[in-house]
């Protein structure tokens, strides 16, 4: 099989005055699914439109395996597109639909029906060859709109948002379907979409944009344990991550949350040293937040509940901590009731110290 | 009853009683024998998905729709004739029906003014909402300048500005995007337990019934499936549709069938289970062909073979989502089962894992007719 390496450098597209994407430089590993991330405006569809040639570049280059191809005609390139619509011919059956792409390349007979039987037995739709789109499932649909792209060998897979159509329930399988079967067809695979939960459980890697700049460039694990920027951290990770404002109180090392102060012990230094100002936020996940009915622990902070959410087998609970709110995630076994006074602890290892000014995160 | 040539209707308990209504649309019946109360005071969810039967509940309640049979009581008045505007409900449409040539205050102060309400309280009541709805700033703005979530919060102060005996919210945070949502499920929450009157609101949406409601309606094709508490319709489901509702991921399903041997019982199939414990209850089944449902949750993995009861099986792909990770396994035998593991734990392609089943948690369901035996 070949090597498909894709290196985008310096990738930057202007609409006028607006940038679109800003000098994006990436590089997507051979056989891994990198997703581009990003709320609507970011740029992700922009740049996978680059990568796959439908609209050139302003500048920069982009590279297939070390071969220059920014200025080439799609069908010279070999990436395969899955439009969020299917793009499906109502009217060809679905073994018509995958062949359409071998047969206007004038490929034998013979040849087109191996690779489609191949590939429709890689995608379990053997059985819907002969059927017409009008009578498919979305699953379906979606399998014949991924096959007729498969079909053509494509050195790199391209889908924007394909999940996007579908209803909550099935979205989630289908994830996990089109997860396992990247990792079996071994396939370089881009993929686009808004949604950070489908982009953390089918990634290798994610690619986090926001109004064209890529913000971070890591595995879920790592944007979502070590995030670098303050959209990074509040974009990924549901229910969201609390911002708590606070200030630095630089001769006791502590932050100063508004409703009680916190010990940073060892980032005293780290921060003292990166921070622009002593104007601070801190970070932290609801199921990082330690909640008790009880202050046993010196570092008790009281808060006084404002809502309480149980969703089965878990809760949130609401708060408001010096002016923001709150949410912390409980064990269903913790029970509340608006305006019951609750105690909150802060795991050192779990808070992120953020720059108020420059949005960077410091710990 | 007319008072000084006005009409007022008498404030007291604002219960809400459906005794069997039906419902259909030419052939189509969408609401089948429905029998429920709102309790006075109460936030009540009408949880269904699309096309359950939950705007037609609600626009029956509010008497925009008549219905075929049965009776609906607000209080202990039976409003089966009354037209809407005598049965002082008010009514939040899924659309919001802000008025887009009036500015915000003209738009809540408007089912006031249509009543003929005098200046000075109108202004007063707009104040006293506005305030605890946090839009004294929109007033004086007009809908076209809101976002979406100002949109929302001056249509539910439109909706709640008359102290109606019960305020119908439809659907009420499905136009909003997803982190606003969140927001507006703590400020929906805490407005509900601030005023203090019958609400009864309608979501497709699981999570966001059972964060918000203090007791839950489930819908489906027009029939009542359940109601009680979100943790009765989490722990103690009554069938298999609740089961599939309520829950994320959802619940596992697994066909068993039941054999007793000696003073022991069974389940085989893809999943077996000694289920003793609770023989008494599955004996009440029409037949030995059983359901067996587990929630991903409910299931214990490891990387070891932590216990002897544990089950083997390999993983097909896994999802780190952050604060836990969804896996999905496969069986010796093939049967494909999804489980929660520990967050940031790498679950890789063909890995073998052990499964361990909390047996408190399972739930066993009649094949036939879907309800739930234990």
């Amino acid at each position: 099989m070949d090597i498909t390496e894709i290196f985008l450098e310096k990738l930057r597209k202007e609409y006028r005055s607006l940038v679109a994407v800003k000098d994006l430089t990436l590089k997507v590993e051979d056989r891994s699914l990198v997703t581009l991330l990003g709320p609507s405006g970011c740029g992700k569809t922009t740049t996978l439109k680059m990568i796959c040639g439908l609209i050139p570049p302003t500048s920069g280059e982009i590279y297939f395996d070390n071969v220059k191809v920014t200025y080439l005609r799609p069908q010279e390139r070999k990436a395969g597109l899955v439009f969020q619509d299917y793009a499906v011919f109502p009217t060809m059956s679905a073994f018509d639909n995958i062949a359409f792409g071998l047969k206007i390349k004038g490929v034998p007979k013979r040849e087109i029906k191996k690779r489609v039987m191949e590939v429709a037995e890689t995608l379990n739709i053997v059985e819907v060859l002969n059927t017409m789109p009008g009578r498919m499932t979305q699953s379906e649909l979606q399998s014949i709109a991924l096959a007729r792209t498969l079909v053509t060998n494509p050195s790199v897979l391209l889908l924007d948002e394909p999940l996007s159509n579908l209803d909550a329930a099935f979205r989630i399988r289908m994830r996990a379907e089109l997860k396992r079967l990247q990792k079996e067809i071994q396939q370089t695979v881009i993929y686009v979409t808004h949604d950070q939960i489908e982009a953390m459980s089918i990634s290798d890697r994610i690619a986090i944009m926001n109004l064209g700049v890529l913000h971070q460039y890591g595995t879920p694990s790592e944007v979502y344990n070590q995030p670098k920027t303050k959209f990074v951290a509040g974009f990924i990770g549901s229910p969201p991550m609390n911002f708590i404002d606070c200030t630095f109180l630089e001769d006791v090392g502590c932050l100063d949350l508004g409703f009680g102060r916190l010990d940073i012990g060892k980032f005293k230094d780290i921060v003292d040293e990166e921070a622009s100002s002593s104007e601070l936020i801190m970070g932290v996940r609801p199921e990082d937040i330690k909640v008790e009915s009880k202050p046993e622990f010196k570092e008790s902070m009281e808060i006084v509940v404002e809502a309480y959410e149980p969703l089965g087998d878990e809760a949130i609970v609401d708060a408001d901590l010096g002016g923001n709110l709150v949410r912390m995630a409980v064990p269903i076994t913790l029970t509340a009731n608006p305006g019951d006074k609750k105690y909150v602890r802060f795991d050192l290892n779990r808070i992120h110290i953020i720059d108020k000014k420059t949005e960077n995160v410091i710990v | 009853m007319r008072v000084s040539g006005k009409l007022v209707v008498e404030r007291k308990m604002a219960s809400v009683t459906f005794e069997k209504v039906s419902k259909s649309f030419r052939h189509k019946k969408v609401l089948d024998s429905l029998t429920f109360k709102v309790e006075d005071k109460e936030f009540f969810c009408l949880l269904g998905p699309p096309g359950s039967g939950k705007t037609t509940t609600l626009r029956v309640l509010a008497g925009v729709e008549k219905a075929d049979e049965g009776e609906v009581y607000i209080g202990d008045q039976l409003v089966n004739d009354l037209p809407p505007r005598y049965r002082d409900v008010s009514m939040l449409f899924e659309t919001l029906a802000l008025f887009p040539n009036k500015t915000g205050y003209e738009n809540i102060a408007f089912p006031l003014k249509v009543r003929k309400s005098p200046e000075t309280k109108v202004r007063e009541r707009v104040m006293e909402v506005a305030k605890l709805l946090k839009i004294e700033h929109l007033l004086d703005r007009e809908p076209r300048t809101y976002s979406g979530g100002e949109r929302q919060r001056v249509a539910l102060a439109k909706a709640i500005i008359r102290k109606a005996r019960v305020i119908i919210l439809d659907e009420p945070l499905s136009n909003i995007d997803a982190l606003l949502r969140l927001n507006m499920r703590v400020e929906l929450k805490r407005l509900a337990r601030e005023i203090g009157q019958t609400i009864i609101f309608s979501t497709h949406d699981q999570v966001e019934a059972m964060s918000m409601a203090e007791r839950i309606c489930v819908l489906y094709d027009g029939r009542i499936h359940q109601i009680g508490s979100p943790s009765q319709l989490y722990e103690h489901p009554e069938d298999k549709t609740i089961c599939k509702m309520i829950g994320s991921p959802p619940m596992n399903f697994f066909d068993c069938t039941y054999e007793e041997k000696g003073n022991m019982a069974y389940l085989t199939g893809p999943i077996k289970l000694d289920v003793t414990n609770y023989a008494s209850q599955i004996r009440k089944a029409e037949s030995q062909e059983l359901v067996l449902g587990i929630r991903p949750g409910d299931i214990t993995v490891s990387t070891e073979p932590s216990s002897e009861k544990a089950v083997e099986a390999t993983v097909i792909t896994s999802e780190p989502i952050g604060s836990k990770t969804i896996v999905h396994v496969k069986t010796t035998g093939g049967t494909a089962i999804d489980v929660i593991g520990e967050p940031w734990v790498e679950y890789r392609m063909n890995d073998e894992v052990w499964l361990v089943i909390d047996e408190n948690k399972i739930h066993i369901m009649d094949r036939k007719t879907e309800k739930v035996l234990v």
